[in-house]
């Protein structure tokens, strides 16, 4: 059974009742506007909520007590899709048929979530001094590590040059910058701004029925107050005229080559054009039989990977592959020689079928757990549709090769960026398992 | 279906799996669960540390390069007909991948529908070798490139340093996907001895969870293996480890914004049994969790204090040739962070956790157990993981349970006693500390 109301201004209650999984899950997720203002700001409260609340004011007591629930598990981070941030608390915890010493764990570990929600640890009517100096400290220590992994980085920096300008080029974490302008004041000014604006998402999936489930949801939504959401629409934008060119060095043995392109979507772009988006990045480089794998790695040995991620929301593709710096010009060429295959339709019955079949496995393996669930609905709410897994499946299933050389025909490239690598061949090193994808 | 069939039942998750013995000598587990997701996992007990090996007849032991087993897990992916395995599992919306560790090498798919169509093409590909001259030079660019990425990962390379500093001989210093170097000397020849020695099924494990029974998977297995076990003796040779460590601290170079560390120690301890050695591993992990985990008195200590960011992650691996403990994290100060750590270990009397936390770190330990049967790919791995190591799924909770503090408390006092700390860390280049303070 699955089911979505509203329960609030601004507040909407998804139920999905499976009695499949080990654990209940509930969760609360709070989605404002990405802005360069503010980005770090929820960062912060997301740290913040984690370090303690009135009844159990430090990171040690929080932890202790969710402990002795079983090991319940809260998680509390925010993070971005599309031009929203997302600020998101979830609560897994044991079913009751494993609780062997029959204690409403539930219950207790939900009153707990309120808890930390609602009646944060405070000193002077704001957030400790302490825990958001110490905060600030660790999220800029976290900013400068984006640097660690070269090709999150790579794509990173090339979402920033492509979308310079739009709330698209901000980073979930903000810069070092906006870490240093917050303070307990403005953070838990901000605080009381996002329990009032934000549009809000709980989630329960689990065991219980609809009535349990709905009342602790309205514990929740209740205990918002008064509420003003605001939203903020997507911001569209045609690729520029001529691909912008950037490279950097960095220590490292390798090139990170990222390429970004716009998909052309913008407010009028059907469901079925975005289904055939996907469709067509399935084709492109999601899988390991898709072009840019046959072609980039398997045909040509150019890389480890090489692969495509978009963006329905926004309206944006990203390419990315790991090459010897001498290289980068060919990966680029044949990256760009396997879109223009799929814009003039050399799209094979076997390509076409693997990548509707994988497809049809990933919508029916969302139902396997209550991450997926969660994360498939939420996705759906953000996009405004509110497609069932199947629903989505349907429409792509009867899609065409000429579907989706339309919507590959208004992909253009905007952006090159290229990390490259300025250390020598040296001794390789490897991984606790090293695998083939 | 005309197999030695064993069955196993946990009453509170209500499920059940089966141990099955084909007569191929291959084993199987099939544990039937009601998610859409079937996941297969076909592996060998074949890993990065076997490197030096006789089969029966043969006189001299062989040592292969670095990096052979995970160049023969690529490989077996090749078909003789020249056609993709991927593209075959793609078709049926299978999707299907392979991974090489220390001790053993597998190939898996994942598939919501036709799972014993995909169980087939998995059984065939790895029972159907195909190396040739052209193929294996193909995979060096391909393997190359891995090899350059994993060099770029920080974490990667502060993992091997630590184990480079603790191990003088035993295989595990060296790492699962070689060297440029060491790959370049692998030959179709080679790879086919490799595949033989240690592809036989009495060497293998099957382990398949989700819609399916034992019927269904034991059909595919009929057709795909051989009818009847062909005896083969292999001597497997591992070096002997000292007590010393081979240095006790390393230091390298990369482009980080902070200092990366991981410390640790390595544990020669020997069992009577493999269930002995599980209770060990256990053991280990509560007491590190009373030390790292976030509720840890010791770890807020240090995280208030700045000398570290982000989490602690502490690590036990426990292989049936050697089990080291560690500890990771990232700190401007390393070195503080390591002498206060080994300090408060060498002192762990004053130390000693209490019965409370004692018992919500066995908590932790029961929930995450309990969570693991929520993914059919955690139950596959599961299996075969304690099949290798000689231990059951379903009596490792038992084990758990039967640790008392008492026993805890006495195993704290003396599991550092006599070892000594190995430190790896990885500093930022000279450019990055001039980024910084520009």
């Amino acid at each position: 059974m699955s089911l979505y109301e509203k329960i609030g201004d601004g507040v909407t209650f998804h139920y999905l009742q499976t009695s499949k999984f080990t654990t209940d899950y509930f969760s609360v997720h709070f989605v404002m506007p990405l802005a360069a203002e503010t980005a770090s700001g929820y960062c912060l409260l997301a740290r913040l909520l984690k370090r303690g609340c009135r009844e159990y004011p430090s990171q040690a007591a929080l932890y202790s007590r969710l402990e002795e629930l079983y090991d319940a598990a809260m998680g509390i981070s925010s993070f971005r899709q599309g031009e929203k941030q997302v600020l998101s608390m979830g609560m897994d915890v044991l079913a009751s048929r494993f609780i062997f010493d029959g204690s409403p764990v539930t219950d207790e570990a939900l009153a707990l979530l309120r808890a930390v929600l609602m009646d944060p640890y405070l000193e002077n009517g704001v957030f400790s001094s302490a825990y958001v100096e110490r905060e600030k400290e660790s999220l800029k220590d976290d900013i400068r590590a984006s640097i660690n992994d070269k090709n999150s980085y790579a794509l990173m920096r090339c979402r920033q040059l492509m979308c310079a300008g739009e709330p698209y080029a901000v980073n979930t974490s903000g810069t070092l910058e906006s870490v240093d302008a917050c303070t307990p004041e403005s953070l838990y000014a901000l605080y009381l701004r996002m329990l009032k604006e934000a549009t809000v998402e709980i989630f329960y999936i689990g065991t219980d029925a609809y009535e349990l489930a709905r009342i602790r949801a309205e514990a929740f939504s209740r205990a918002l107050g008064a509420r003003t959401p605001k939203t903020a629409d997507t911001v569209f934008c045609a690729p520029r005229p001529e691909v912008q060119r950037v490279t950097e060095t960095v220590s490292a043995v390798q090139g990170k080559l990222a390429m970004g392109f716009r998909t052309g979507i913008t407010e009028k772009t059907s469901v079925k054009e975005k289904v055939a988006l996907s469709l067509f990045n399935m084709i492109y480089g999601l899988s390991p039989v898709s072009k840019l794998f046959m072609n980039v790695r398997e045909k040509r040995s150019l890389c480890y990977y090489c692969a495509s991620r978009n963006d329905n929301i926004k309206g944006t593709l990203f390419v990315y592959s790991g090459i010897e710096n001498q290289n980068a010009a060919v990966a680029e060429e044949e990256i760009l020689l396997q879109l223009d295959a799929i814009k003039k339709g050399e799209i094979t019955e076997q390509e076409m079928l693997c990548a509707k079949e994988g497809f049809r496995d990933t919508t029916r393996s969302v139902a396997d757990s209550p991450f997926t669930l969660e994360q498939w609905y939420l996705t759906r709410a953000l996009y405004g549709d509110a497609l069932t897994p199947e629903e989505m499946f349907a429409i792509l299933n009867e899609l065409t090769v000429e579907d989706v050389v339309a919507v590959a025909s208004h992909i253009t490239l905007d952006t090159v960026f290229f990390l490259e690598g300025s250390v020598g061949k040296g001794e390789a090193d490897g991984e606790s398992s090293c695998g083939i994808l | 279906m005309n197999h030695l069939v064993e069955s196993f039942e946990n009453k509170i998750l209500g499920e059940k799996y089966y141990k099955i013995r084909h007569a191929s000598g291959l084993t199987v587990f099939v544990y039937p669960k009601n998610m859409s997701t079937a996941y297969a996992l076909f592996s060998t007990k074949y890993g990065a540390l076997e490197r030096t090996f006789r089969v029966e007849g043969e006189t001299e032991m062989l040592t292969v390069p670095d990096g052979v087993a995970h160049f023969l897990e690529h490989k077996l992916f090749e078909e003789v007909d020249g056609s993709d395995v991927f593209a075959k599992f793609a078709a049926l919306g299978a999707s299907a991948n392979a991974f090489t560790s220390h001790e053993m090498t597998s190939y898996l798919f994942s598939a919501t529908d036709r799972v014993t169509e995909a169980l087939e093409i998995l059984l065939r590909f790895v029972r159907e070798p195909h190396f040739t001259d052209e193929n294996v030079k193909k995979e060096q660019g391909i393997i190359g490139q891995e090899i350059g990425m994993y060099d770029d990962r920080p974490a990667s390379r502060l993992f091997y340093a630590l184990l480079e500093g603790l191990y003088r001989e035993h295989n595990v210093r060296i790492n699962i996907a070689g060297t440029v170097e060491s790959i370049a000397k692998i030959t179709p020849e080679l790879l086919y001895r490799c595949y033989h020695t240690f592809y036989r099924p009495s060497n293998m494990v099957l382990s398949v969870c989700g819609n399916v029974t034992p019927e269904e998977v034991m059909a595919v297995v009929d057709r795909v293996l051989p009818k009847e076990e062909e005896p083969m003796t292999v001597e497997l040779s591992y070096p002997t480890e000292p007590k010393e460590l081979a240095s006790p601290y390393t230091e390298l170079a990369m482009s980080v914004a902070k200092p990366l560390f991981a410390f640790g120690v390595k544990d020669l301890a020997t069992f009577a049994s493999p269930t002995e050695r599980y209770r060990h591993m256990l053991l280990v992990n509560l007491l590190s969790r009373c030390y790292f985990s976030k509720s840890s008195h010791y770890y807020n200590e240090l995280y208030d204090s700045a000398l570290v960011n982000g989490s602690l992650d502490s690590f036990y691996d426990a292989m049936n040739t050697c089990a080291y403990f560690g500890v990771m994290g990232e700190s401007d100060d390393p070195k503080t962070v390591f002498e206060k750590t080994v300090d408060l270990f060498k002192n762990i009397r004053e130390n000693m956790p209490s019965e409370a936390e004692f018992l919500r770190m066995k908590r932790i330990a029961y929930a995450t157990y309990v969570r693991n049967f929520d993914s059919t790919e955690e139950i596959a791995r599961s299996l075969t993981e304690h099949y290798f190591h000689g231990t059951e799924l379903f009596a490792a909770s038992d084990v758990l349970s039967s640790i008392t503090y008492e026993e805890f408390v006495s195993f704290a006092l003396h599991y550092f006693e006599d070892k000594e700390f190995a430190l790896a860390v990885v500093r930022p280049t000279d450019e990055e500390k001039e980024n910084e303070i520009c």
